[in-house]
């Protein structure tokens, strides 16, 4: 597909006798926000790394707008803005003067790229303020402001709302779908907060162990949660064998003496009620249901879900 | 060439507001001070400025500047590991051994002011106390003597610098290191080894005259600094990767036995 902005081919981290990333193909399409949704330590840092030339893969290949980054990195890096884990700034200088040396070293042309940069992100232009005194939150959005200062096409966010307060995690996150919809920027972001990337994302991988097990749209992520009739009854056992013998479905799963789910929605609901009750099983509640998004995680991770 | 430059007056702005710079000032008025008591211990009452800024030359080179040098070119790029902002530059992109080779220009410079500072205050201890033999010829002299010693002083202390930048805080190893290095100085100058020496190389070159016949060799001193911008170089070549320079060393756990109590 010529739209894809990052893609990776079986792209393999081990350090040591550890495989931190495995087999990892990655595609970021372009004008779209990628969410990588994983664990602590799931490997979205590490795969970020990779993509940003700070840690060499051990296997694989990685192309970014279209080109193998092995020998381009000075073309390619320029055209990308990133915050990979919490922004490394200097501590004796006050957040314009860090932008300005940075801003210095791209070689950003516009004068006030610094000054826009700042108020896109909420922080004060030429403030007296060390960085020295700002606090995580106030560190995140100068982290941000350095990675889209100089107007860049793609941006690489690893937990970009971390340590933010809850208006400033709206406040970015506003500020993200802006920058794609808007201006048509592809965006890679990480969390490990699914209702973040849920909010976000308009095309999801899911990261575990260093594996991508899944990687879909968003939309077809939604789709593909199964449907069930979820039954609160008497006796969940007796209403699993009236389940096999009178409607021939064995799709269907016991949760506990009391709750069933079935999988097979094309069954009328109101005959299986009614059967159930003429055998005297109790229907306390019978209504169809999605998954949700964590529970099709948990699912696909095999584990316990993600906030 | 236009990122060189910015990247050496990004690192005169990564200065500002750095106490550290004040060790630096502090270190070259105490030398300047300490040649004065040197130059007037002798109670024959004749205090001369060719003694004093000889003195001060002496105490550069042996005690102050491959210190001086080390500690705030080390504490320089030090600053990159501890304040996290090595990938932040690496992504910019920056490599390792632009942003090495524009710390290693900038200490250059920061070398020659402190020397700068150094002739400055021993002439104006000089004025202030009227030596007697301050004429124009002695000022021009002990200006460009004291200043290139310390340049000389800093391409002797290069290699330790590259090698300890490769590791977060190893360059207090290099602080001490460079302390013996300049102070071993006092020791084989004056033994036909001053021109060996990479610390003392520069005297010979500058026509230092604070040493009794002393015989220099002029090739074998600029050799021996040559030899120093090589090492410094083809270090500064293989300089490792992003991911060597900050991964930390995982410090292993000696397991416990139990030895239950019975």
């Amino acid at each position: 597909m010529n739209d894809l902005i990052i893609q990776t081919k079986q792209l393999t981290k081990i350090y040591g006798e550890q495989k931190s990333v495995s087999n990892l193909n990655l595609h970021v399409r372009k004008g779209r926000i990628y969410g990588l949704l994983g664990r602590n330590g799931a490997g979205k840092t590490t795969t970020m790394k990779m993509l940003l030339g700070l840690t060499k893969p051990t296997e694989g290949e990685i192309s970014i707008f279209g080109s193998d980054i092995q020998g381009a990195e000075g073309k390619i890096y320029p055209r990308i803005g990133n915050l990979i884990e919490t922004p490394g700034f200097y501590p004796n200088l006050t957040g314009s003067e860090n932008l300005k040396i940075l801003a210095r070293l791209r070689g950003v042309p516009h004068q006030n790229a610094v000054k826009r940069a700042l108020e896109v992100v909420g922080l004060p232009y030429n403030d007296k303020k060390l960085l020295a005194q700002y606090s995580l939150g106030m560190k995140q959005r100068l982290g941000i402001a350095n990675a889209i200062m100089h107007d860049p096409e793609l941006l690489i966010l690893d937990e970009p709302i971390n340590g933010l307060d809850p208006i400033g995690i709206a406040e970015v996150r506003e500020f993200i779908k802006r920058l794609s919809v808007e201006q048509g920027k592809t965006i890679l972001i990480s969390s490990h907060i699914l209702s973040e990337i849920a909010l976000l994302a308009d095309d999801i991988g899911i990261i575990d162990h260093g594996v991508l097990l899944e990687e879909s749209s968003l939309e077809m992520l939604e789709k593909k949660n199964s449907r069930y009739v979820h039954f609160i009854v008497s006796s969940a056992g007796q209403a699993a064998r009236i389940l096999e013998l009178d409607f021939h479905t064995s799709h269907f799963h016991i949760d506990d003496d009391y709750s069933l789910r079935l999988h097979d929605t094309n069954i009328d609901v109101a005959a299986i009620t009614r059967k159930f009750i003429e055998s005297g099983i109790d229907v306390s509640e019978a209504h169809t249901q999605n998954d949700t998004l964590e529970d099709y995680f948990k699912r696909v991770t095999g584990g316990e879900g993600i906030a | 060439m236009k990122l060189m430059y910015n990247l050496v007056t990004g690192e005169f702005i990564k200065l500002k507001r750095y106490s550290i710079l004040w060790i630096g000032v502090v270190t070259v008025f105490c030398s300047v001070l300490l040649a004065a008591f040197q130059s007037s211990s002798g109670g024959t009452g004749d205090i001369r400025y060719e003694h004093l800024y000889n003195n001060v030359i002496w105490n550069n080179y042996s005690l102050a500047f491959p210190f001086l040098i080390v500690l705030i070119g080390g504490y320089l790029i030090n600053r990159e590991f501890t304040d996290n902002t090595l990938k932040t530059v690496l992504t910019l992109p920056v490599s390792f051994r632009r942003l090495l080779l524009a710390k290693m220009i900038t200490i250059g410079l920061l070398t020659t002011l402190f020397a700068v500072l150094s002739f400055l205050s021993t002439f104006l201890l000089a004025m202030m106390f009227q030596y007697k033999d301050l004429s124009w010829a002695f000022i021009i002299k002990s200006m460009y003597q004291i200043i290139g010693v310390s340049v000389g002083n800093y391409i002797a202390v290069l290699p330790i610098i590259v090698y300890f930048s490769r590791k977060r805080n190893a360059f207090f190893t290099g602080v001490s290191l460079a302390f013996v290095y300049g102070f071993c100085g006092i020791f084989v100058a004056g033994r036909q080894l001053t021109d060996y020496y990479p610390v003392t190389a520069a005297l010979g070159l500058l026509g230092y005259t604070g040493q009794e016949e002393a015989v220099y060799q002029l090739p074998i001193a600029l050799s021996s600094l040559l030899l120093m911008l090589v090492i410094a170089g083809l270090l500064m070549i293989r300089v490792p990767r992003y991911e060597q320079l900050t991964n930390k060393p995982r410090k292993q756990r000696p397991k416990k036995h139990r030895n239950r109590m019975k």
